[in-house]
C-alpha cells in the first residue's frame, strides 16, 4: 500500500483522504477503481436565472439543469440542487473561484470551497452500474441514468455526490465525491459489490482501541 | 424400513449425478436435483420430524415450499441452519441433516408424551397463561421452551456471506410457471425490463409434475417450451432470470422483497468465496405480474396426520419431478377431481392404487370410467373416518358420507400412502400482501384476487384458472398489460396452441371436516398439522367467544409458524364458518403478512456487517493518533481520540496527565470534528440573529462570537462560536454530533420559513482540519509555526481571528477557548491536517506540548463550567436553566424559541437548573448520572428525586473531585448541603456550588 502521500506544495506534505489504498481492478475487466487525488473543489449556490450569464462567463459554460453535468475544458460543474453546483477542477481550484467570485461579485450567491471536503473515486467497467445499483436505492439503468447525470445518492450509509461521465462499449465511467471521512467505508463498500466479478476485497481500517 | 420407490425413468433429476448425505444419521444417496424429501421418499422413507406441541410424527406432506412441518436442520456447530424445509433443501455431497424437536431420537421422542397428556395442553393454553394470575406464564415458560419449538438457533456468529442489494424492473414476474413464463415473454418483448422469480430450482412449475406427454405447447412437450421461453429471456440484455428466489414480501410502492438461496443447493467446496450464500433482493418494480400458482389443501379428518398422508398433488409431482413413487399401495382421498390424476398416475407408474375415496356422491362419468378401467376401486359418496400406523399410515377406515352424516358399516383399507386433496387454493399471499381485495368463489371453493390496489395482476393458477390453456392466454395478457401499464407499447400475444390429456376440472363439493363417529377425545382431525391445531381446537375458540378469525387465529395457534398455514387456513375458515353458523366470506381471512416464508436475518442485513456495518469516520490526524497508542471514543459516527497513555500509564492517569499539561503548559488537540457552515449573503447577519439567542448585529469582520441555538421550545438544542469574515459572509461551527441536523434544521427556515433572507448555507466541515494549540505556552509555540500573522494579544485578543500561512500553506487561526485557557485552533485544509499536526508538536516539544484526548477536553471544560449540549442538556434546559441568562437577549424582536422562554413553565423559579457540586471528600468521583436528593438517609421508595449529576470528573488542576448537576431550583441552593445516592451505599453529601470550578476554587496559573 502506498502509505504515504503524493503532493507537496511548498514543503508542506498533502494527504488524500485514500492515500492508504492502491487502484484496484477486476481481472478480466469487468471494473476498476481508483481515487482521483487532490482535484479542485467547489460550491456554487445561487438562482441561475440571476447569476447564469455571469457564471457562464466565467466558468466558459453554461449551469447545467438540476441532476445534469457540463464539462468545458478541466472543469466539470454538476448540478446537485435547484441552487447549487459542484465545480470540479482538473487542479487547484483557486483561479476558478478568483475568475467567479469576480463575475458574481454584484450578485446573491455562495462559492464554498470544497477541494480538501471531498475526495473523489473513478469506478468504471461495464459493471460498475451493477455495483452502484446494489447499494443504492436510486435505479442505476442505461435508461434512467445516462451519460451526463449527476446528484447526491445514498451508496450504503454514504451519501456522495456521483456523475456518470460515459457508457461505452468499455463500460460505465462515474466520478465519486465522497466526504473524507467516509471515503474509507464507501471505498470498500463499492470493492465488496464488485466481489462477485473479480474486484478484490477491501477492508475497511479497523483496529482501534475503544475505551467504554 | 429401507426400499427403492426410485423408478427406472423420469423426472427431471440428473441420473448421472449420484449424490450422498446423511438425515438423522443414515446415509441416502439421491440424484442431483432432488430435494432431501425426494431422495428419502426414493428411499422408502416418511418420517421428517416432530409437531410442535405434541411432538407426534410427521411426515413430508407437501412438494415445496407449502409443506407445513418436514422441518430440518442442516450443518453443525456454527454452520447449522434451523428449520430447513426437507420439501425445498437441494441435496448436495456432504449435506448433514437432523431431525428437530425430538429427543433422543425420531423414532423414539419422550416429549411425545404430551401427545399422551394432549388433553391437559387444550387450546388457548399459551393465551390464558399468557393472560392468567400473574407469575403463571412465567412458571410454565422454562418448561414450554424446552419442550415446544423448532430448530436451535446457533450459538456463534454466522460465519457465512449474505448479500442485501436493490434493483428496479418494469415489470416483476414471480413464478415461472406456464403464466409466469407468458407474462415474463410477453413484457419482455416489448422491452421492458423483466425480472422473473423463481422459487424452485427449475423453471415450468407443475408443467414438471405431470406425467411428460401429457401436455404439450406449440406440439412440443411442455417442459421443453418452458426450457426454451427461460432460454429466449436469459439471452435478453434486460432481463434477469433468477431461480431459486422466492418472493417473500410485498409491499407499500410494490416494493417485494425477494430472497434468492444462492449456495445452498453446494457443497461447501463448489460454492464461490465471492459470492454469497444467500441474497436479498429489494425490487422496485413498476409493474409486477403474480403467477404464483395454487397450494392444494388438506382434508380434515380423524388420524389424517400420519406419516404418509400427502398432498396429492404433491404424490403426483414426486412421481414426475423426481421419478419417485411415494408409496407402492395408495388410497386418493378426495372431494375434488384433481385427486383422481394422482391415482391414473400412481397406477401408470406401476403403483397398485388400493381406493379412491371421493366425499362426492356424483362424480364425472368420464373418471368413473378411467378407474375402473384401470382396476381402481372407487368408493364415492364415502369418507375416511380413521387411520392407523404409527410412524407411517398402515390403513385407512372408510364409511359412508352423504357431506354431513356418516352412514353404513367401516371398512378397512390397507395402504402405505394416502394422497389427499381438499381442493386447491389460488397462492393469493403476495396479493393480499400488496393490500389487494380478495373475493370468495365458490366455484373452486377458495380465495382468488379481487380488486387489486397496487400496480399488480395476477395470471393462472394464482389467479384461480387452472387450465393449462388458460394459463398461458392469461399470463400473456397480464405481461402485455403489465407491460403497457409501465409505458411500453404491448399488445396481448395470441397464446401458445396447448393441449393437456391431465385432468383439469375440479367440479368440488367442500367436505371442510369429516366427522369419525368416535368419542370427541379420541377424534384427532388435525387442521395445521405444525402447530398441531385440531377441529376440536378451532371449536373451541367459538365457544370460549372467540368469534373473530383474528382472535381465534390468537387462541389456537393456527396458522402460525414458519408455514403460515399455507395448506390449512382455508380449511381452518371452514370449520370456523361452520361452526358460527355463516359462510365463509363473512368469517373473512386473517392477514397475509410478510414474509411469505421465514427469511434468514443474515441474508437481511447483507454485506453491511461486521467492519462494514457502519461508516467509522476518522480525521485527517487518524493515522498519527493511531501510531500514538491513542485509545478511542465513538461521537456519532466519529472515532475521536479519547487520551494517549504512555507505556504503563493507565487510561485515568494519562487523561490526568493530559489535563495538566493542558493547563499549565501546552496542551494539543485534534478538533476537526466539530461542525462547520459557511454562511453567505446580504441578511446573513438577520439569519444569525434569528437562529442564535445573542445579538449578531455589531460583529465586525475578523471576531467571533459564541451562541446557543433553541428549538422552537426555547430548549437548548447546539452551541458553538462563529466567525465574522465579511459582513455578508460568516463562519459558523456546531457540535460535533449536530452538525448535519443543525444545517438541515437552517436550510428548512430558509427555505420554508424565511424565504425572503438571502442567505445560501455549504457545509464545510471536512474541509478543514484542526489542530487546537491551547495552554500558556500557545502563543509561543502558535507563532513558531505561523507566518503572517500578529500573535500579539492586543492585535488577535480572545475571540478573535486572523488569516496567516505556514510553509506557504494557507491557514486561518481562531482565538476561541474551549478550556478557559488561551488557545488558538488552527484551521488548515485537511489535506495538510497530518502534516500541521506534526510540525505543531515538534514546535511545540521544547513548550512541553502535550496532545490530549475528549476525556481531557471534557475535564478543561468542566473545570470552566463550560456545557457540553447533550450532556449538560436532553432538550428540557433552557439556557436560564443553564444560568446562561447572559447570552439571551430578550430584546431582539424574534429568535427561535423567544416566545417559548416566557411561557409560564419555562419562567418557574424551581426548574432543574445547572449547578456545580463539590464532595465534602474531595477524593471522591461521583457517579454521572446519580440522583440528587435531599436527605442524608435514602427513604423509601418513591424517592424525592432533585435532579442528576450530567458530569463528574477528578480534576488534577484543582486536585479534587469536581461535578456538575442539574437540581431543582439549583440557583437558590448554593452553598446548602444536598446528598448524592449510590447504589448499596449511604448517599454522598455535597455542597451546592457554581459551575467555574476555577473560579470557585480559586485557580491560579502556576
Amino acid at each position: 500500500m502506498a502509505d504515504t502521500v503524493a503532493d507537496t506544495v511548498a514543503g508542506a506534505t498533502r494527504r488524500s483522504p485514500l492515500a492508504h489504498r492502491d487502484a484496484i481492478a477486476a481481472a478480466d475487466g469487468a471494473a476498476a477503481m481508483a481515487e482521483r487525488r487532490f482535484l479542485g473543489k467547489f460550491v456554487l449556490r445561487g438562482d441561475a436565472a440571476k447569476i447564469g450569464t455571469a457564471a457562464k462567463a466565467a466558468l466558459g459554460v453554461a449551469l447545467p439543469e438540476n441532476g445534469r453535468l457540463a464539462i468545458k475544458g478541466k472543469t466539470m460543474v454538476l448540478a446537485t440542487s435547484p441552487d447549487e453546483w459542484l465545480v470540479i477542477c482538473d487542479g487547484p481550484a483557486e483561479a476558478a473561484i478568483n475568475a467567479l467570485s469576480g463575475k458574481l461579485s454584484k450578485l446573491h450567491h455562495q462559492i464554498a470551497d470544497v477541494s480538501d471536503y471531498y475526495t473523489t473515486i473513478r469506478l468504471s467497467g461495464p459493471r460498475a452500474r451493477d455495483m452502484l445499483q446494489k447499494i443504492t436505492t436510486r435505479d442505476m439503468h442505461r435508461r434512467e441514468f445516462t451519460p451526463g447525470a449527476c446528484g447526491g445518492i445514498l451508496l450504503a450509509h454514504a451519501n456522495p455526490v456521483i456523475a456518470l461521465l460515459s457508457d461505452d462499449s468499455g463500460g460505465a465511467v462515474f466520478d465519486i465525491h465522497i466526504r473524507w471521512s467516509f471515503a474509507d467505508y464507501l471505498w470498500c463498500e463499492i470493492a465488496h459489490s464488485g466481489g462477485e466479478w473479480g474486484l478484490p476485497r477491501q477492508t475497511p481500517l479497523h483496529g482501534e482501541r475503544l475505551v467504554v | 424400513m429401507s426400499a427403492n420407490n426410485r423408478l427406472e425413468s423420469g423426472g427431471i433429476v440428473d441420473r448421472t449425478r449420484p449424490v450422498g448425505f446423511t438425515f438423522a444419521g443414515k446415509h441416502y444417496t439421491g440424484f442431483a436435483g432432488d430435494t432431501i424429501a425426494s431422495a428419502m421418499l426414493a428411499a422408502g422413507d416418511m418420517l421428517v420430524a416432530r409437531s410442535f406441541k405434541y411432538h407426534r410424527p410427521r411426515g413430508v406432506t407437501g412438494l415445496g415450499s407449502e409443506d407445513p412441518a418436514a422441518l430440518v436442520q442442516t450443518g453443525a456447530g456454527d454452520v447449522t441452519i434451523p428449520n430447513v424445509l426437507a420439501t425445498e433443501q437441494e441435496i448436495h455431497d456432504g449435506l448433514v441433516a437432523h431431525p428437530q424437536n425430538c429427543f433422543p431420537a425420531l423414532g423414539f421422542d419422550i416429549g411425545a408424551l404430551n401427545d399422551v397428556f394432549a388433553r391437559f395442553l387444550p387450546a388457548g393454553f399459551y393465551y390464558k397463561t399468557f393472560m392468567g394470575p400473574p407469575l403463571s406464564w412465567m412458571r410454565f415458560e422454562p418448561f414450554i421452551r424446552a419442550a415446544a419449538g423448532l430448530g436451535k438457533a446457533p450459538e456463534s456468529p454466522d460465519p457465512d456471506a449474505y448479500e442485501s442489494v436493490n434493483a428496479h424492473c418494469d415489470v416483476l414476474v414471480v413464478g415461472a410457471g406456464p403464466a409466469g413464463l407468458s407474462a415474463a415473454l410477453a413484457a419482455a418483448r416489448a422491452g421492458a425490463r423483466v425480472i422473473l422469480c423463481e422459487e424452485t430450482a427449475t423453471v415450468g412449475g407443475r408443467l414438471s409434475a405431470v406425467t411428460p406427454g401429457s401436455t404439450s405447447i406449440t406440439g412440443r412437450a411442455a417442459m421443453d417450451w418452458a426450457n426454451g421461453v427461460a432460454a429466449e429471456l436469459a439471452a435478453m440484455e434486460d432481463v434477469r432470470l433468477l431461480t431459486r428466489t422466492t418472493a417473500f414480501g410485498y409491499y407499500g410502492e410494490n416494493l417485494v422483497g425477494l430472497i434468492e438461496r444462492v449456495a445452498d443447493h453446494l457443497p461447501a467446496g463448489l460454492r464461490e468465496p465471492d459470492r454469497p450464500r444467500q441474497r436479498v433482493w429489494r425490487v422496485r418494480a413498476s409493474q409486477v405480474v403474480l403467477a404464483t400458482g395454487a397450494i392444494e389443501r388438506l382434508m380434515v379428518f380423524n388420524g389424517n396426520d400420519r406419516p404418509g398422508v400427502m398432498l396429492a398433488g404433491a404424490v403426483s409431482g414426486y412421481l414426475h419431478r423426481y421419478g419417485v413413487i411415494a408409496g407402492r399401495n395408495a388410497v386418493v382421498f378426495t372431494n375434488n377431481d384433481s385427486a383422481w390424476q394422482t391415482a391414473f398416475d400412481l397406477k401408470a407408474a406401476g403403483g397398485h392404487v388400493a381406493a379412491i375415496v371421493d366425499t362426492r356422491r356424483s362424480v364425472a362419468p368420464g373418471l368413473l370410467a378411467a378407474a375402473a378401467e384401470a382396476g381402481i376401486p372407487i368408493h364415492a359418496g364415502s369418507a375416511i373416518v380413521d387411520t392407523d400406523g404409527r410412524l407411517r399410515i398402515k390403513s385407512v377406515t372408510i364409511r359412508g358420507f352423504d357431506g354431513t352424516a356418516l352412514s353404513g358399516p367401516e371398512r378397512v383399507i390397507e395402504c402405505d400412502l394416502l394422497a389427499v386433496s381438499g381442493g386447491w387454493n389460488p397462492n393469493v399471499a403476495l396479493f393480499a400482501q400488496s393490500r389487494g381485495k380478495l373475493r370468495w368463489d365458490d366455484g373452486i371453493q377458495s380465495f382468488r384476487p379481487g380488486m387489486s390496489w397496487q400496480g399488480e395482476r395476477s395470471a393462472g393458477a394464482a389467479d384461480g384458472d387452472f387450465t393449462l390453456s388458460g394459463s398461458l392466454a392469461g399470463g400473456g395478457r397480464a405481461g402485455a398489460e403489465a407491460a403497457r401499464a409501465a409505458g411500453f407499447t404491448a399488445s396481448a400475444p395470441r397464446a401458445p396452441k396447448a393441449q393437456s390429456a391431465n385432468i383439469e376440472t375440479l367440479a368440488i363439493e367442500p367436505a371442510w371436516e369429516i366427522p369419525s363417529g368416535r368419542p370427541a377425545h379420541r377424534h384427532k382431525a388435525f387442521v395445521d398439522l405444525q402447530d398441531d391445531v385440531k377441529s376440536s381446537d378451532l371449536k373451541l375458540a367459538v365457544r370460549e367467544g372467540y368469534r373473530s378469525v383474528e382472535h381465534a387465529k390468537r387462541f389456537t395457534t393456527q396458522g402460525m409458524g414458519t408455514d403460515q398455514g399455507k395448506i390449512s387456513n382455508v380449511n381452518a375458515f371452514g370449520i370456523l364458518a361452520r361452526q358460527l353458523g355463516v359462510a365463509i366470506p363473512e368469517v373473512g381471512v386473517t392477514t397475509f403478512r410478510q414474509p411469505f416464508k421465514p427469511v434468514t436475518f443474515g441474508a437481511l442485513g447483507g454485506q453491511h456487517v461486521g467492519l462494514n456495518f457502519m461508516p467509522r469516520r476518522t480525521t485527517p490526524m487518524h493515522e498519527w493518533h493511531r501510531r500514538n497508542n491513542a485509545t478511542f471514543e465513538p461521537v456519532g459516527d466519529w472515532l475521536r481520540a479519547r487520551a494517549y497513555p504512555k507505556a504503563g500509564e493507565s487510561f485515568h492517569e494519562a487523561v490526568q496527565r493530559e489535563t495538566r499539561a493542558a493547563r499549565t503548559a501546552c496542551g494539543l488537540l485534534d478538533a476537526s470534528t466539530l461542525g462547520k457552515i459557511d454562511v453567505r449573503g446580504r441578511d446573513a447577519r438577520e439569519f444569525l440573529d434569528r437562529v442564535y439567542t445573542n445579538g449578531w448585529k455589531k460583529l465586525v469582520p475578523g471576531r467571533c462570537r459564541y451562541g446557543l441555538m433553541l428549538g422552537e421550545d426555547g430548549m437548548v438544542i447546539d452551541d458553538g462560536v462563529t466567525a465574522c469574515i465579511a459582513d455578508d459572509h460568516f463562519h459558523m461551527t456546531t457540535t460535533t454530533g449536530g452538525a448535519a441536523r443543525v444545517l438541515t434544521q437552517l436550510e428548512d427556515y430558509l427555505q420554508t420559513e424565511w424565504p425572503d433572507l438571502e442567505v445560501y448555507l455549504t457545509s464545510t466541515t471536512e474541509q478543514w482540519a484542526v489542530s487546537a494549540v491551547c495552554g500558556p505556552n500557545a502563543r509561543a509555540v502558535v507563532g513558531q509555526v505561523v507566518s503572517g500573522i500578529d500573535l500579539d494579544e492586543e492585535k488577535l485578543p480572545f475571540m478573535g481571528f486572523a488569516d496567516g500561512t505556514v510553509d506557504g500553506v494557507p491557514v486561518r487561526v481562531f482565538r476561541i477557548s474551549f478550556t478557559g485557557e488561551s488557545s488558538y485552533e488552527i484551521n488548515i485544509p485537511a489535506t495538510y491536517g497530518l502534516w500541521l499536526w506534526e510540525k505543531v508538536l515538534a514546535a511545540g516539544k521544547a513548550h512541553g506540548i502535550t496532545p490530549y484526548g475528549t476525556e481531557a477536553m471534557h475535564v478543561l471544560r468542566a473545570e470552566k463550567g463550560f456545557i457540553i449540549v447533550g450532556q449538560e442538556t436532553d432538550g428540557t434546559m433552557t439556557p436560564f436553566d443553564l444560568s446562561m441568562g447572559w447570552i439571551v437577549n430578550m430584546k431582539k424582536p424574534d429568535f427561535i424559541g423567544r416566545r417559548s422562554l416566557m411561557r409560564a413553565d419555562t419562567v418557574r423559579e424551581d426548574r432543574k437548573q445547572l449547578v456545580g457540586l463539590l464532595t465534602e471528600d474531595p477524593a471522591f468521583v461521583l457517579m454521572e448520572g446519580a440522583h440528587v436528593i435531599e436527605t442524608a438517609e435514602e427513604p423509601a421508595p418513591p424517592v424525592p428525586m432533585l435532579g442528576h449529576v450530567t458530569s463528574s470528573y477528578f480534576s488534577p488542576n484543582l486536585n479534587r473531585s469536581i461535578a456538575m448537576a442539574v437540581v431543582k431550583a439549583g440557583n437558590a441552593r448554593k452553598g446548602e448541603m444536598l446528598y448524592v445516592s449510590r447504589a448499596g451505599a449511604p448517599p454522598v453529601p455535597v455542597t451546592v456550588t457554581g459551575t467555574d470550578f476555577l473560579a470557585e476554587g480559586g485557580f491560579v496559573h502556576g
